[in-house]
């Protein structure tokens, strides 16, 4: 029985490079063509792609950051009793560094990542990427950089928008409970939070934004082939991108807070 | 207007003709792989191994991508499945082209 299977690890590194190279040339094209959402149908799918990633995730992202923020506040209290300087410490330690940014991503991967893959995917299988060459309209400026523009614009305002409904409903359940009050905490909260903080974890956002948009990207427009295709570069997509933030998430808290 | 100068790249083996403005060509292959080919070739999307492709008189290859991409302006094709995007509906299709490249309103595109 082979425990090891040389060919699999092969082909998993030259996944993972290629995956790496076209990384690259994605987020340098995006950079390079920025100025494509000047025009109005490329500023529609923008628009579009905010709405679908951003504004229809509010209702899942609500309830998970109210219940993040609950449970938070809840098992501090259970530990520590009322203490409000230290509940304002984990609050930040938590919500704001790991899981505003983390649990943003993780919603937004599951929403928007298998959803932009998939639809690239269809796009690329049915012929319709050259259908927009003929219409002399650059493929990457009308479908790509819109995307990567929205989806990562959307993973930052989702994070803030996380954070904040975390530690308002956290607070707020604590005190409908009687463990603290809640003026007193948000603004133990507020005396707390470092500057540094807040930029850390949006750049975390950030990050995470143009990492999930440019993975989409990736792995819809690389399908070939029949339809199977399609549900493969979605799977490809949220698998990489969950990967990937994990990973990135490490090295971001590391290199600013230890 | 378009024309293949000794152009080599897979199955396509040291292909020339050219098409002049006005003109007509039927274009038979012998293999679903050479038509593809020449069809990847001649809208730029691969370039040759050998040979060259002009277009207006100028080096298809010697243009930057987005540069291949604008000719298309200049030159219509019809591809056979139709050539729509499926996300846009069939008037978005159709207005497309005008609202990207003329800087229209969606109004003034219609």
């Amino acid at each position: 029985m082979t425990l090891i299977n040389p060919g699999r690890i092969g082909r998993a590194v030259l996944g993972a490079t290629d995956y790496w190279k076209g990384f690259h040339e994605l987020f340098f094209y995006t950079l390079r063509r920025l100025g494509a959402l000047g025009k109005p149908p490329v500023r529609r799918v923008l628009l579009k792609q905010i709405y679908f990633t951003g504004v229809e995730a509010l209702g899942a992202v609500t309830v998970i950051a109210a219940l993040s923020g609950i449970v938070i506040t809840t098992q501090v209290t259970s530990l520590v009793g009322q203490n409000i300087a230290l509940t304002a410490k984990i609050m930040l330690w938590t919500v704001v560094r790991e899981l505003g940014p983390l649990l943003s991503a993780i919603v937004i991967i599951a929403r928007s990542s298998s959803a932009t893959a998939s639809e690239l995917a269809s796009m690329k299988i049915r012929g319709e990427i050259d259908h927009l060459r003929f219409m002399g309209i650059a493929p990457g400026d009308y479908l790509m950089v819109p995307r990567i523009a929205g989806i990562t614009l959307s993973v930052v305002a989702v994070t803030f928008y996380f954070q904040m409904t975390a530690i308002v409903m956290g607070y707020a359940f604590a005190a409908i409970m009687g463990f603290m009050p809640f003026v007193k905490s948000i603004t133990g909260v507020i005396s707390t939070l470092s500057m540094s903080e807040v930029l850390v974890s949006l750049l975390k956002a950030l990050v995470f934004g143009l990492v999930i948009s440019i993975t989409s990207c990736y792995y819809g427009l690389r399908a070939i082939g029949t339809v199977t295709a399609i549900p493969r570069a979605a799977t490809g997509a949220v698998m990489r991108n969950l990967l990937t933030i994990f990973l990135l998430d490490g090295i971001i808290t590391y290199a600013f807070f230890v | 207007m378009i024309r293949f100068d000794h152009v080599t790249r897979g199955p396509i083996r040291n292909l020339s003709f050219e098409l002049d403005r006005g003109g007509t060509a039927k274009i038979l292959f012998d293999s679903e792989d050479r038509k593809n080919q020449f069809f990847r070739l001649l809208t730029g999307r691969r370039r040759p191994e050998t040979g060259k492709i002009l277009f207006f008189g100028e080096d298809l290859f010697a243009h930057e991508e987005d540069e291949r991409v604008a000719l298309f302006q200049r030159i219509g094709v019809v591809p056979a499945d139709g050539g729509m995007i499926s996300n846009l509906k069939v008037w978005e299709n159709l207005l497309l082209p005008a609202w990207y490249h003329r800087g229209l309103t969606a109004q003034q595109a219609e």
